[in-house]
C-alpha cells in the first residue's frame, strides 16, 4: 500500500505529475462524487438519527401578578412570578446514510490503474497503490475543515439558507436548528399582562452540501494498454473508462471503506468542525420587574432581560470511520 | 485556508462567561453581517486555522473591550435607576451625600406635579401606603374607602400622607357636602 506518483506526457516526455497536479485530480475526484454522493444527512421534521438532540432554550415571562378590586396594591417584585425558561428540541438531521450499492473496480489484467515510474520501468498501480493515491488521498483532503472544491459533495452548517457553490440540503430552505431569545421590544408595561413567550430568530442554521463546479485537471495520467502501449486518459468528459472508474470507487470507499476512510458525521463527537458550530443562546437576567394600574387593578409582571450569553454549542463534524 | 469568514471578518470574541466559544462576525457578499461560532478546541483545524490568524491575545483584548462596553451599559443603567430612586450614597467616610431630613422637605415644600420624576416619586409614595398593614386591613368603613380614595386622587405628597393619617393616627376627612368627591379638611386628633 503505497501512495505512487502517477505520469504523464508533457508533449516530449514521460514525466512525474506535481503535487499541484495531484491536486487537481483530487478536487476533480471529489467533483465526481459530488455528482452522485453516497454519504448524505438530510433534514427531517423531527426524530432525526444524528444525535444529539439540540436544545434551544430561552426566556419567557413570568406570570403577571394582578390584584384585582379590593386590592390597593401592586405584588412586590419578591413575589411575582420570576421569567422561565422555554426549550424547543431540534432533531432535524438524519444520517449518515449510505449507499453501499457499489463494488471496488477490480484490476482487470493488472492494467486498469494508471502508470507510474519505477526506476526506469513505467508500471501500472496496483489496486491498492491506485487506491492510496487517487481515492484515499481524496477522502482525506475532503474531511479538513478548512473547505474548497476539495470537498465537494460533503455537508457543512451555515447561517444564510443560501450559499454559493452550495446546495441547501433540504431543498425548501428549513433550518435545522434556531437560536431564539426573548424579545425584550415586545414586552411592556402598558401590556400586562403579556404574553409569557414571545420569542424573536437571532440566528437560523442550515445544513449544506458542497456542490461547486467541475474544473478538468490539466494533465492526463498515462493507462498501459494489453498491447503495452501508453494511452492518456480523457480529460474531457466524466464518462470515459478511467473517469467513470474513478467515480465509482471514490462513491464506494466513501460509503463502505473498511480502511478508515469511511465518511460519517456527527454532532459534537469526533473529526473536524464544518462550518459554523450551532449555538444556544439566552438573556441571561433575573427579570425586568414592571407594573400597571388599570382602574382598580394594580398589575405586575417580570420580563426577561439581560445580556445574551452561549448556554450550549453544538458543532457538525466530519470524520473518517 | 478557505472558510466562510476568510478575509471577511468584523469582530470575534469569547461569546460565554466559559470562554469555549467564539462568536465571529463576517460580512458576506451582500453586505450582510453574519455571525459564525468555533467551539474553542485545540484538536480542531478550524479552531487552529482561526488561531493562527487571530491569536489569544487578541481574542482576549476584543472581548475585555466588549465586556466592558456591557459593564458601562450596566453602569449607566445603575446610575439611571439610582437617580430616579432616589438612592443616597455615602462619601468616603460613609456620611450620606444628601441629608434625609433634606430631601424630606424639599419633597414636601417643593412637589411639583408637573415634573414626571416627581409624579413618579408620589406615585411609589401612594403604592407604599397601600402596602401598610394598617391600610391593607383596615375595616370596610366609608371613612377608610374615602380616605383611599383621597389618597389616590392626591396631587401632592402632603394630601397623601393627610389620607394615611385617617389609618395611622385616626384622623378624619371632612367631606363637602356636592355629589362629586371633595375633601374640604382634615381632622387630626391629639393621642
Amino acid at each position: 500500500m503505497t501512495v505512487r506518483t502517477p505520469v504523464y506526457y508533457n508533449g516530449t516526455s514521460i514525466v512525474d505529475m506535481t503535487a499541484d497536479h495531484i491536486t487537481q485530480w483530487k478536487t476533480y475526484i471529489a467533483y465526481l462524487y459530488a455528482t452522485d454522493p453516497t454519504v448524505t444527512c438530510s433534514v427531517v421534521s423531527g426524530s432525526g438519527t444524528l444525535s444529539p438532540t439540540m436544545a434551544d432554550t430561552r426566556l419567557k415571562a413570568g406570570a403577571a401578578s394582578v390584584t384585582g378590586s379590593g386590592g390597593s396594591a401592586f405584588v412586590a417584585e419578591g413575589t411575582t412570578a420570576e421569567p422561565a425558561t422555554v426549550t424547543v428540541n431540534y432533531d432535524k438531521i438524519t444520517g449518515p446514510t449510505y449507499d453501499t450499492s457499489l463494488t471496488a473496480q477490480a484490476d482487470t489484467n493488472n492494467i486498469a490503474f494508471p502508470a507510474y515510474k519505477d526506476g526506469n520501468n513505467i508500471k501500472a498501480m496496483s489496486a491498492t497503490d491506485y487506491v492510496d493515491t487517487f481515492i484515499y488521498a481524496t477522502l482525506d483532503a475532503m474531511i479538513t475543515a478548512s473547505e474548497s472544491a476539495a470537498t465537494n459533495g460533503t455537508y457543512t452548517i451555515s447561517t444564510a439558507a443560501s450559499v454559493t457553490n452550495y446546495a441547501e440540503a433540504s431543498g425548501a430552505g428549513t433550518a435545522v436548528f434556531l437560536d431564539t431569545r426573548a424579545d425584550t421590544s415586545a414586552y411592556s408595561a402598558a401590556g400586562i399582562p403579556e404574553t409569557l413567550d414571545q420569542p424573536t430568530t437571532i440566528t437560523s442554521y442550515y445544513l449544506q452540501r458542497a456542490n461547486f463546479g467541475r474544473t478538468f485537471p490539466t494533465v492526463a495520467p498515462l493507462l498501459i494498454d494489453s498491447s503495452g502501449n501508453l494511452n492518456q486518459v480523457d480529460l474531457t468528459s466524466d464518462t470515459t473508462a478511467f473517469n467513470a472508474i474513478l467515480k465509482n470507487d471514490i462513491r464506494h470507499f466513501a460509503a463502505e471503506d473498511s480502511g478508515g476512510h469511511k465518511l460519517s458525521y456527527n454532532i459534537n463527537g469526533s473529526g473536524n468542525a464544518r462550518g459554523t458550530a450551532m449555538v444556544d443562546t439566552r438573556l441571561n437576567g433575573s427579570g425586568n420587574y414592571q407594573q400597571l394600574q388599570v382602574g382598580d387593578d394594580y398589575r405586575s409582571q417580570e420580563f426577561p432581560n439581560g445580556s445574551a450569553a452561549t448556554i450550549n454549542t453544538y458543532t457538525f463534524k466530519i470524520v473518517h470511520v | 485556508m478557505a472558510y466562510l469568514w476568510s478575509d471577511k471578518v468584523t469582530d470575534f470574541y469569547y461569546s460565554n462567561p466559559e470562554s469555549d466559544t467564539i462568536a465571529v462576525l463576517w460580512t458576506d457578499d451582500d453586505g450582510t453581517t453574519r455571525e459564525h461560532y468555533i467551539k474553542v478546541d485545540e484538536e480542531d483545524e478550524q479552531w487552529r486555522d482561526f488561531v493562527a490568524e487571530f491569536p489569544y491575545e487578541e481574542i482576549n483584548r476584543r472581548s475585555d473591550v466588549r465586556n466592558e462596553n456591557f459593564r458601562e451599559e450596566f453602569r449607566e443603567a445603575f446610575r439611571s435607576w439610582a437617580q430616579r430612586e432616589d438612592v443616597v450614597f455615602g462619601d468616603a467616610d460613609g456620611n450620606p451625600k444628601n441629608k434625609f431630613e433634606d430631601n424630606i422637605i424639599n419633597f414636601l415644600s417643593e412637589f411639583d406635579n408637573t415634573d414626571a420624576d416627581q409624579k413618579e416619586k408620589l406615585f411609589k409614595l401612594k403604592l407604599k401606603i397601600f402596602e401598610q398593614d394598617v391600610v391593607k386591613n383596615s375595616e370596610k368603613e366609608d371613612k377608610f374607602k374615602n380616605a383611599k380614595t383621597f389618597i389616590r386622587k392626591s396631587d401632592n405628597p402632603t394630601d397623601v400622607l393627610l389620607g394615611y393619617m385617617v389609618f395611622s393616627n385616626g384622623a378624619e376627612l371632612k367631606l363637602s357636602d356636592s355629589e362629586k368627591f371633595e375633601v374640604e379638611g382634615v381632622y387630626i386628633p391629639f393621642k
